[in-house]
C-alpha cells in the first residue's frame, strides 16, 4: 500500500474537504505571489465582452 | 492584442489557441507532426490543430509570425538578440503538416499569414508586417501599420513594467522580512502549464514568493547596487552587460538567462535558483554548465528540471520538491545571511536605515 503519496486535494473525500484544502491553496498563493501566475492570466486570453464594454 | 486592436480588429473577435496540453495534441495536432527534437516546437501543431478544426465560429485569418529578433531589456548590451533556429522557423515548419493531403487552412476558409518580423528592431517592423499582412488586408495602408506598431510595443512595454514592479514589490517584501525567495530560470515557454508543468507552484504551495527571470525588476538603482561594483572593477561595462560569463551573446533568451543567474547570485534573499529546460534544447545545453555554476559559488540552492515534454513526471517532481523545500527550511537562513554579507552596502530594497 503506498500511503501519504497524493496530491493534497487527491486526499480529500467529499467536496467540503476539497473546498477547504483549495481556499487554503489559494490563500498560500495569495501570500507568496508568482509572478508567472499574472502572466498566465493576463497574456495571450481572449478578451470577454464584459472587458470591452467597460 | 495592442497591435491588432489598433488595426481595427474587434478584440472579441481575436482568438488565442489555449494553454498547451497533451489532450490538444492528441485532438488536433495528431498526424501533423513535422518536428521531433523540439518540444515546444512540436507543441505549436496542436495549437494550429485547436484554431483550424477546433472553434465554435470559424476564423478567417490565423497570424504566426516567424519572429527572428526579440525585444529584449538586454538589447545593445549583448552581441544580438535573435530568437532559437527552430522557433523562427516554427511557423513554416509545422505549416507543413498542414498541407499533406490538401490545404487544410484554405479547406477551412482561413488565410495562413506568417509575417517574418525583426521585434527588436521598432524602426523595420512597420514595414514587415505590413508587407507580410497587406495580402489579407488589402485596404491596410504603411501608416495605419506604423500605428499599430506603436499601439503593440506601447502594450508590451506596460505589460513588462507591470511584471517587473510585482517583482521589486516581492523582492522588497523578502528584504524586510527577511524571508526567501526563489528564481525560476527558463525560457518564456515555460511559464505555459503544458511546458513548464507549473512545477514552480508546487514549491510556491510551501510558501515561497517566486520570481521569474524574464520579469526581474531592472530598476537603476538595483541595477547600480548589484552590479556597481563590477563596472568600477572594469569586469564589465554595464549591469547588462554578459561579457564576463557568455561571450557568444547571439541568442535573446540565452542572454537572459546567464544575466539572471548573475542577478540570482547578487540578490541575499534569492535562496533558490530552479532552472527549467525542455526536451532536447539545443540552445540551453551549452548553458547549463556555467548557469548552475554562477549560482552556486554564490553560496545559492540550485536545482534544474531538464528534458522536459508532454508528460508532467507528477511522482518525481513531488520528490525533488520536497527535497527542495528541505534544503530551503534548513538553509535558506544562512544562505541569506551569507550573500547579505558578501553583498555591498545600501541595498536599495531595504527600507532606509536598516
Amino acid at each position: 500500500m503506498i500511503s501519504g503519496n497524493s496530491c493534497p486535494k487527491g486526499l480529500v473525500e467529499d467536496v467540503n474537504e476539497m473546498r477547504v484544502v483549495k481556499a487554503k491553496l489559494e490563500e498560500v498563493k495569495r501570500e507568496y505571489p508568482n509572478v508567472a501566475e499574472m502572466v498566465r492570466k493576463d497574456a495571450f486570453r481572449r478578451v470577454s465582452a464584459a472587458a470591452v464594454t467597460e | 492584442m495592442g497591435l491588432l486592436q489598433e488595426l481595427g480588429f474587434d478584440p472579441r473577435n481575436i482568438v488565442f489557441s489555449s494553454d498547451t496540453s497533451e489532450e490538444q495534441g492528441r485532438q488536433f495536432g495528431k498526424g501533423r507532426g513535422t518536428v521531433d527534437c523540439c518540444y515546444p516546437v512540436k507543441c505549436m501543431s496542436g495549437h494550429y490543430g485547436e484554431l483550424v478544426f477546433g472553434q465554435k465560429q470559424k476564423l478567417d485569418l490565423l497570424l504566426s509570425p516567424m519572429i527572428y529578433t526579440l525585444p529584449s531589456f538586454l538589447s545593445g548590451h549583448v552581441a544580438k538578440t535573435l530568437t532559437c533556429p527552430r522557433v523562427m522557423a516554427g511557423p513554416e515548419n509545422i505549416k507543413a503538416g498542414f498541407l499533406k493531403e490538401s490545404d487544410a487552412f484554405a479547406d477551412a476558409g482561413i488565410t495562413y499569414l506568417t509575417p517574418f518580423v525583426s521585434l527588436d528592431e521598432p524602426l523595420l517592423v512597420p514595414k514587415q508586417l505590413f508587407e507580410g499582412m497587406k495580402g489579407a488586408l488589402p485596404d491596410l495602408t504603411r501608416e495605419e501599420m506604423a500605428r499599430a506598431v506603436a499601439a503593440g510595443y506601447k502594450a508590451l512595454t506596460a505589460f513588462n513594467e507591470k511584471l517587473r514592479k510585482k517583482g521589486r514589490e516581492v523582492l522588497e517584501w523578502c528584504a524586510r522580512e527577511d524571508r526567501p525567495c526563489l528564481m525560476v530560470v527558463a525560457r518564456p515557454y515555460h511559464m505555459d502549464p503544458g511546458i513548464g508543468h507549473e512545477i514552480e507552484v508546487d514549491i510556491q504551495a510551501y510558501g515561497y514568493p517566486i520570481l521569474w527571470m524574464q520579469y526581474f525588476p531592472i530598476d537603476a538603482d538595483l541595477m547600480d547596487w548589484a552590479f556597481g561594483d563590477d563596472i568600477k572593477a572594469g569586469y564589465i561595462k554595464s549591469p547588462f552587460d554578459i561579457n564576463d560569463v557568455w561571450q557568444s551573446s547571439y541568442s535573446s533568451n540565452t542572454n537572459e538567462i546567464l544575466w539572471g543567474a548573475k542577478v540570482a547570485a547578487r540578490i541575499p534573499w534569492i535562496a533558490c535558483v530552479i532552472r527549467l529546460s525542455s526536451y532536447e534544447c539545443g540552445m540551453d545545453q551549452p548553458t547549463y554548465t556555467p548557469v548552475q555554476q554562477i549560482v552556486e559559488r554564490s553560496g545559492t540552492l540550485f536545482f534544474s528540471f531538464q528534458d522536459l515534454d508532454s508528460t508532467k513526471p507528477a511522482g518525481s517532481v513531488k520528490i525533488r520538491v520536497e527535497t527542495i523545500t528541505h534544503y530551503l527550511e534548513r538553509y535558506a537562513a544562512s544562505i541569506i545571511e551569507r550573500k547579505k554579507a558578501m553583498a555591498p552596502p545600501g541595498c536599495p530594497l531595504l527600507p532606509p536605515g536598516k
